[in-house]
């Protein structure tokens, strides 16, 4: 979820007329003003209110006991057992064993998708033959496989990390795939005319080209690993984050709940982020070209 | 293996390639696409009914192909399928009328007000960054483990795709497009009707397929994990009477209506978004 996305300022002047866009002054480096900041912190600043209102009237809620405290407990309540939970290492623990899992299960389905969509990608008999199958394969979402993989290799780590790479591989396959095919004809044209042989083809054309699906895939997969993940450790697991909601919900203790649905969002905010980042230096080259 | 050297037969058959009859040509060369289409899945099949042949996972594990059809034909015939099926679906229909139109309700507010952008957009999309299946647990304790919760929990995976792929449908109109409604003195309703609309309306299409595929996706896992009927809990049922060709036959029956969902949201969208490529 990028914030950066160019915004049409619809709304309020979707009915004025246009109005004369001021030139951009043709200096190098504008200097830093307060006022130029000042959007910036606007922006900032009016992301606040909505969040805050819903604290406070959780808080609300709590101290005037409008829901029993064990179904609700208090915003403090929950930041207390955060800390709580972070000083006895227990957090730390299960984020550890799931991020663990996630990894693993990640890196198999992220090279077996990666090696699949290239040969789909680059050859259309491989495509001919695996495609459908394929296809097939990807129908049943990953966590429909569970009742019947737990039978054949049992809840065991195996179990975990199969479904993990299971739902990278999906993705991953599809957006390399798609990626690949997706590369404009008339680039790989003025490669021939180059005269570029294979390798130099696919170095210097084809994966440049096809370079942003592929990561989009490759962020799909670990967005739809940890998704994953946090299923399987709900339904079988006797550690991890997803097991710690779990064992909190069975105790009736929602601030352990609460306080471990928000390390999984913070976690996969995170993930999702870094790969973002990675993106962003990887494709610098890209601004500069077009 | 019988069924196998046939698929081989039917590839190594000389393609008719005569130029008289490029017609017969083509569907020479796409008979020989399905054919190496269906050769890894009949080998699978083969492989299947070879290991059963061979005992070599006991049959509980790894039952028979013929005893999964056979449960198919059964659970089709006394309408139990069907049962769990209709059950599931109208859950998920409940849920994408309910996730989808606030999902559309708030894309499009997101879309048009700069105010309930610069409000609402941060706190949306670090919720929205939490995967649905990590508010189960909540919800369960709020909700119980009844039809509200499977509603909430499906409707909540519905909004987010619709909501984002709808704010950013209309976020990405090209400015150009805006001030040629303007120069023609539209007014707001008519900028709307016949500028965003027309011009989000892939996008929006793209998020209502994205939530009807994780709506599919959680019906699943909530069935799976706090249910009584539907096709879900089919499969735990198979699952603890150690049944599998149960679960089999529901996991064909969840990939099935995976496909046909997709593909008549699919068809809806060329029919509805068929003018399009008339116009560039």
């Amino acid at each position: 979820m990028s914030t950066t996305i160019s915004t049409v300022a619809l709304g309020d002047d979707i009915a004025a007329l246009p109005r004369a866009r001021p030139a951009p002054p043709a200096r190098r480096r504008p200097p830093l003003k307060l006022a130029a900041l000042w959007p910036r912190v606007r922006g900032w600043l009016l992301a606040w209110p909505v969040p805050l209102a819903v604290l406070a009237l959780w808080q609300l809620a709590a101290s005037y006991q409008w829901i029993p405290a064990q179904i609700l407990p208090a915003p403090l309540t929950v930041a207390a057992t955060f800390v709580d939970l972070f000083n006895t290492g227990e957090l730390q623990s299960n984020t550890l064993i799931s991020l663990q899992r996630v990894l693993f299960g990640f890196l198999t389905g992220a090279v077996l998708g990666l090696a699949l969509g290239v040969a789909m990608g680059l050859s259309p008999l491989v495509k001919d033959y695996l495609y459908p199958t394929f296809k097939a394969f990807a129908q049943v979402p990953s966590l429909g496989w569970l009742p019947l993989l737990m039978m054949v290799v049992g809840i065991d780590e195996a179990l975990k990390i199969i479904l993990i790479a299971k739902s990278t591989f999906v993705p991953i396959t599809l957006n390399t795939y798609k990626g690949l095919q997706g590369v404009p004809s008339s680039y790989i044209e003025v490669a021939k005319v180059y005269g570029f042989n294979r390798w130099q083809m696919l170095r210097r054309v084809v994966l440049p080209a096809a370079f942003p699906p592929i990561w989009n895939g490759v962020r799909y997969g670990l967005t739809h690993s940890w998704l994953a993940l946090v299923g399987v450790e709900l339904l079988a697991s006797s550690e991890g984050l997803g097991f710690l909601i779990v064992y909190g919900r069975q105790l009736y203790q929602l601030d352990v709940v609460l306080a471990a649905v928000v390390v999984v969002g913070a976690v996969g905010y995170a993930l999702d982020k870094i790969l973002a980042l990675i993106e962003a230096r990887l494709l610098r080259w890209r601004r500069d070209a077009f | 293996m019988s069924s196998l050297t046939t698929a081989l037969d039917s590839i190594a058959l000389p393609l008719p390639s005569s130029p008289v009859l490029p017609r017969l040509a083509r569907a020479g060369r796409l008979a020989g696409i399905v054919a190496a289409g269906a050769l890894l899945p009949l080998a699978l099949f083969a492989l299947w009914q070879y290991a059963v042949d061979r005992q070599w996972l006991a049959e509980q594990i790894l039952p028979p192909p013929s005893l999964v059809w056979q449960s198919l034909l059964e659970l089709w015939d006394s309408g139990e399928l069907l049962d769990h099926l209709t059950i599931s679906l109208s859950r998920v229909a409940w849920s994408f009328v309910i996730g989808g139109g606030s999902g559309l309700v708030l894309g499009v507010a997101l879309g048009l007000s700069r105010q309930v952008r610069a409000y609402v957009y941060p706190s949306f999309s670090v919720v929205s960054q939490f995967p649905v299946v990590g508010w189960i647990p909540l919800l369960i304790i709020f909700l119980g483990i009844d039809e509200a919760l499977k509603i909430a929990a499906i409707s909540l995976a519905v909004v987010v795709p619709v909501a984002v792929n709808t704010y950013k449908g209309i976020a990405n109109i090209p400015r150009a497009w805006l001030e040629v409604g303007r120069v023609y003195g539209f007014s707001l309703p008519q900028t709307l009707a016949r500028v965003v609309l027309p011009a989000a309306a892939p996008s929006v299409f793209n998020g209502l397929r994205q939530g009807v595929m994780q709506a599919w996706l959680t019906l699943v896992f909530v069935e799976l994990l706090a249910s009584s009927e539907g096709i879900g809990y089919l499969m735990v049922w198979g699952r603890q009477l150690l049944q599998l060709d149960l679960v089999v036959v529901a996991m064909i029956a969840i990939g099935a209506v995976g496909l046909v969902l997709d593909l008549s949201l699919r068809f809806a969208e060329s029919r509805l978004l068929g003018w399009r490529r008339g116009a560039f």
